[in-house]
């Protein structure tokens, strides 16, 4: 398998980056580009954009929505078409811990091909946040049984956590061929 | 990390159904509840707002003292303390004079960043806070006290006037119509020289109490009806008055004078424009106020106000008679709801976002949350305690957030739904009941043949069914003159030996071997009997009274006699037995009333007799 990806096919994927406002995507799809193409400054998403760049020999077609609350439904008309779900989870906000899981169900009851969901437990250097168990925990992963899912925590500022993650679902999405 | 491994699809479509129209039927999703968060507030005390101007909008509730389920701070008294919210985390808390009335954020300028001001109103003050910190006190005006009035009260004061002239001058006022102070109506209420004299002689001296209360608050925008535009403060006060200051808070623009007090505002359009306040009297009435003028169209309510709302030209106004009425903002009814319960709270249910619905949201005393879209209930929960207060907005930067402050102290956040079912699932008219064919049992052949049978004889069956019933109702009258007349029954009617009737009720009490008979008689005639026997039979070898027979020297019409008798049971091993109570006339032998009371069993532990006899006996 490493030795048909090294060759220079690099298998394309898409995946949508979803999560509500200011929990991090854009940080996160930031610092998983090359060093040299980083924007210093991440202002907010409005609608949604595309970041292609390569990684763990996959090639990553990666759209950030807008977390914002007018924007939502808009996640819901990219699951037809895409390989993965990156859902970001602000763990460090309690109180929207609910909303973020609605959205969590709403997309599992949409989402009918099974495809695998990585989610990160972001902010976790901000004091009193939740760790990556009990974010898992609140938002109920335990109930997901039909696809595969990881949840890891991450500290997008400091970029931890978030290869972690990466290298999952890479290894999840080339099982997959 | 937590992973499963590649996950099992089984009968997937099936399930997803189901969570899918669960999903949409659940409306409040629970973010957050603080049992101990040690506030009480009523609806009018809590406000979202974006203090710092960073769209980051914050929780601002002023809790009261007043509920004494709730403890005191460091000292042990409860405050008056304005609370933000930031999350679930308290990011301030300052303490308020006076107990809060209301709590406003509105826009006072156009400056960037746009930061809230938060107005508290308490007292007769309003307190304007800017970044958290309070900056301009408003004064309400103080009364105007009628010259009359003020003329009479210092003659009462230098002894011009003795009480009898201040009251009658007082009163000629007061039937000219003119507002007076409350110590003059306070006067007015009373009766006794003697207490006019007191109350005169106690506050002759000290002036008229000229401090206004505020009673409601709310915001009228400026020159925009929109979301961020600038602000008057609107002040509903205890004088019956209602005034619109001016964005900076510092003076009033217009000033309208009502005639009952406002306890409910809402607006409706920009001042500059075309705006409308509409109020709601503490005695019922809705006044509307337009441009410069107070409108002639007066809505008279069936009963108090317990809350109003503004949905778009609908205003909805909830009674104490657990009503929601709807009115066009014009004044014309359109429909009302009647409720199960009292109406504690109401709230607008204003959903941003994705699409815009509004609801009413009602707290009934039930403690049931609903959710009304015009007539029709949405949506039902219960809630852990009787919400005191509950405000909707927007919390942080997320929309459709509704907070609830608890009797009990505590504070509760709930959000809906995305997807929330709240539009009238417009199947009106037959409930779906009607579409269910009734389970009517199959015809059997017999049943085929009594019909058949009862409709030949009809007019046979009915007959021979009337007779009967007559003769029910002749068996019952003449068991129910005998009981009259005999005296055997606890009641007794008009007849020529009394002269009047009487009712008896008779009780035990105790455990034994001592009991009491209670007696309760009442003389339900309109003449007074007097010398009255009431003899008690009972077997002597079981029981012992003082007096087996004694005499009632006389019942007045209408009030109940209330008697006591010990009774000994002589004879703990006898078992129980009945007494009988007679009561009769002096010139007859037949009893008026009889009443018989069943003596309960002596309780062995406490009767005097030994256990260990008791064993034996046994
Ligand atoms: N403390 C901390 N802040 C973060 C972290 N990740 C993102 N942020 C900050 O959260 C804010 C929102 O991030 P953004 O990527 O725009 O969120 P988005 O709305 O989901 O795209 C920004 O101010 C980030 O700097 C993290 O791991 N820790
Ligand atoms: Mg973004």
């Amino acid at each position: 398998m490493g030795s048909v990806l090294s060759s220079g096919k690099k298998k394309k994927v898409k995946i949508v980056c979803c999560g509500l406002d200011n929990s991090g995507k854009t940080t996160i799809i930031n610092s998983l580009k090359a060093k040299k193409a980083q924007v210093a400054d991440v202002t907010p998403t409005v609608g949604f954009s595309v970041e292609e760049f390569e990684k763990e020999n996959l090639l990553f077609s990666v759209f950030d929505m807008s977390g914002q609350g007018k924007f939502r439904n808009l996640w819901e008309s990219f699951y037809d078409d895409i390989n993965a779900v990156v859902f970001v989870i602000d763990a460090a906000d309690r109180v929207r811990m609910t909303v973020a899981k609605n959205e969590l169900d709403l997309l599992l009851e949409k989402e009918k091909k099974n495809i695998p969901i990585l989610f990160f437990a972001n902010k976790q250097d901000i004091q009193g946040s939740l760790s990556a168990q009990e974010c898992s925990d609140v938002m109920g992963l335990g109930e997901i049984k039909d696809r595969s899912f990881n949840i890891v925590g991450t500290n997008a500022l400091k970029n931890t956590g978030i290869d972690v993650g990466v290298k999952w679902l890479s290894g999840e999405l080339n099982k997959k061929q | 990390m937590i992973a499963n491994k590649n996950g099992t699809p089984t009968n997937k479509n099936h399930s997803l159904e189901e969570t899918g129209s669960e999903l949409r039927e659940k409306i409040w999703l629970d973010a957050w509840y603080d049992p101990l968060a040690n506030i009480t507030a009523s609806s009018s005390c809590m406000t979202f707002c974006d203090v710092n101007g960073d769209g980051d909008h914050k929780f601002v509730v002023a809790s009261s003292s007043a509920n004494p389920l709730i403890n005191g701070g460091s000292t042990g008294l409860p405050i008056n303390k304005m609370r933000v919210y930031k999350g679930t985390q308290v990011v301030n808390e300052s303490v308020i004079l006076e107990e809060p009335v209301a709590v406003c954020s509105y826009y006072s300028d156009l400056k960037m960043p746009r930061k809230s001001i938060i107005a508290v109103g308490c007292g007769s003050f309003v307190f304007l806070y800017r970044n958290l910190q309070p900056f301009f006190k408003f004064t309400i005006p103080p009364i105007v006290i009628d010259p009359d009035e003020l003329a009479i009260w210092a003659k009462l004061g230098s002894g011009k006037y003795d009480e009898k002239t201040g009251y009658d001058e007082l009163f000629k006022l007061r039937d000219l119509n003119k507002q007076l102070s409350i110590r003059s109506y306070e006067l007015l209420s009373l009766t006794e020289r003697e207490e006019i004299k007191n109350l005169i002689n106690q506050r002759k001296n000290t002036p008229l109490n000229t401090q206004n209360i505020l009673t409601c608050m709310t915001v009228l925008k400026k020159d925009k009806d929109e979301v961020d535009a600038i602000g008057c403060l609107v002040l509903g006060t205890e004088s019956k008055a209602v005034m619109i200051l001016d964005p900076s808070g510092s003076s009033v623009l217009k000033k309208f004078q009502l005639q009952n007090v406002p306890v409910f505002m809402v607006t409706h359009g920009a001042y500059d424009n075309d705006y409308r306040v509409i109020i709601a009297c503490r005695n019922g009435s809705i006044y509307t106020l337009k441009g410069d003028d107070i409108s002639g169209v007066v809505i008279e309510l069936d009963s108090q106000p317990c809350g109003m709302l503004r949905i778009e030209k609908s205003i909805v106004v909830g009674t104490m008679n657990c009503v929601l009425h709807y009115y066009h903002t014009r004044g014309k009814k359109q429909y009302s709801v009647y409720l199960p319960s009292n109406i504690k709270n109401m709230e607008l249910l204003d959903m941003k976002a994705q699409r815009n619905v509004k609801c009413v949201i009602a707290f009934l005393e039930n403690n049931e949350l609903r959710i009304y879209n015009g007539k029709t209930l949405i949506h039902t929960i219960a809630t852990v305690d009787q919400v005191v207060g509950m405000c909707f907005g927007i919390y942080g930067t997320e929309p459709n957030v509704l907070a609830l402050s608890y009797r009990n102290g505590g504070v509760e956040f709930k959000m809906v739904s995305r997807v929330a079912k709240l539009e009238n699932t417009g199947k009106g008219g037959p409930p779906p009941e009607q579409e269910i064919p009734l389970k009517l049992p199959t015809r059997t052949k017999i049943y085929m043949e009594q019909t058949e049978r009862e409709k030949e004889h009809a007019t046979d069956m009915h007959r021979v069914f009337q007779k009967e019933l007559c003769k029910l109702r002749l068996t019952t009258a003449r068991a129910y003159v005998k009981i009259l007349t005999d005296g055997q029954g606890p009641v007794s009617q008009s007849n020529h030996m009394t002269g009047g009737s009487i009712r008896l009720n008779a009780t035990v009490s105790g455990l034994g071997p001592l009991f009491k008979i209670r007696m309760t008689i009442t003389n339900t005639g309109q003449k007074a009997i007097t010398r009255i026997p009431v003899v008690f039979i009972y077997n002597q070898q079981i029981y012992l009274m003082k007096q087996s027979i004694i005499e009632i020297p006389a019942l007045i019409p209408q009030v109940q006699y209330k008697m006591g008798y010990d009774v000994l049971q002589i004879d703990e091993t006898a078992g129980s037995d009945s007494i009988r109570i007679l009561l009769c006339t002096p010139q007859s032998a037949i009893p008026v009333i009889t009443a018989v009371v069943n003596m309960p069993l002596t309780d062995a532990l406490v009767g005097s007799v030994p256990q260990t006899a008791m064993g034996q006996q046994r």
